[in-house]
């Protein structure tokens, strides 16, 4: 059972990293892509939270569900709003 | 952000082409997984599993589980002995030797109720020896 239970911890700290390791690693090159290179406080509030997420205990269910729910537009980045 | 989770994985994250193609579908299958954890977290929060071989052993157990809580000060001297046999009553997952020592609060006894021995102090170390049967003390206010 803690076996159970330690695999599944593990699968979702790999989809975190996943998620994070996307958004630290191209997500900055999508969204200039995306917004031809505007710097604006949105652009600011993404990349905070992208660099908060990285430097998380992304095996911390708590983390790893503000992770997932961060997905729904403008919750995580602002981008949207 | 929507925009985002549009982009396969396979894509962007070479070696990572498996099961979930979509970050929105990694991100739906972690808030499963999350959730359930956090779930299970806050389930078992306020229970401790404890194996004993005989009820010294047990009593010994529950007086460090119910350290911070019991005393003559607090739930009064038999305390530990109360919450004893109050999880013995109502844990669903006791046997021979192992059972669920249950919080105050989950028990309903918290905040303590101030208590009181009997005069001859022993009314503790009776409930104690008998958990759960004629424990006796006396619970004040």
């Amino acid at each position: 059972m803690e076996h159970q239970e330690g695999g599944h911890n593990e699968e979702a700290a790999l989809y975190a990293r996943i998620i994070v390791g996307w958004h630290a690693g191209m997500g900055m090159d999508q969204w200039q892509r995306r917004f031809k290179r505007r710097q604006d406080e949105r652009l600011v509030r993404y990349q905070h939270a992208v660099a908060r997420f990285h430097d998380s205990d992304l095996s911390d269910p708590a983390i790893q569900l503000a992770i997932a729910r961060s997905r729904l537009p403008g919750r995580w980045s602002g981008l949207t709003r | 952000m929507e925009w985002a989770y549009a982009v396969t994985v396979p894509e962007q994250l070479p070696g990572f082409e498996g099961a979930h193609p979509y970050l929105e579908d990694i991100a739906r299958k972690l808030e499963q997984l999350a959730s359930r954890a956090n779930e299970e977290e806050r389930r078992s929060e306020g229970r401790k599993v404890v194996r004993y071989s005989g009820y010294e052993e047990l009593l010994a157990k529950a007086k460090e589980v119910y350290a911070l809580v019991t005393g003559p000060d607090v739930q009064g001297a038999g305390g530990t002995s109360f919450l004893l046999s109050c999880s013995l009553e109502r844990s669903d997952r006791h046997g021979d030797d192992e059972m669920v020592l249950l919080s105050p609060e989950i028990l309903g006894v918290s905040p303590a109720p101030r208590a009181r021995e009997r005069p001859s102090g022993t009314v503790g170390e009776r409930g104690a020896r008998n958990p759960g049967r004629d424990g006796e003390f006396i619970i004040v206010g």
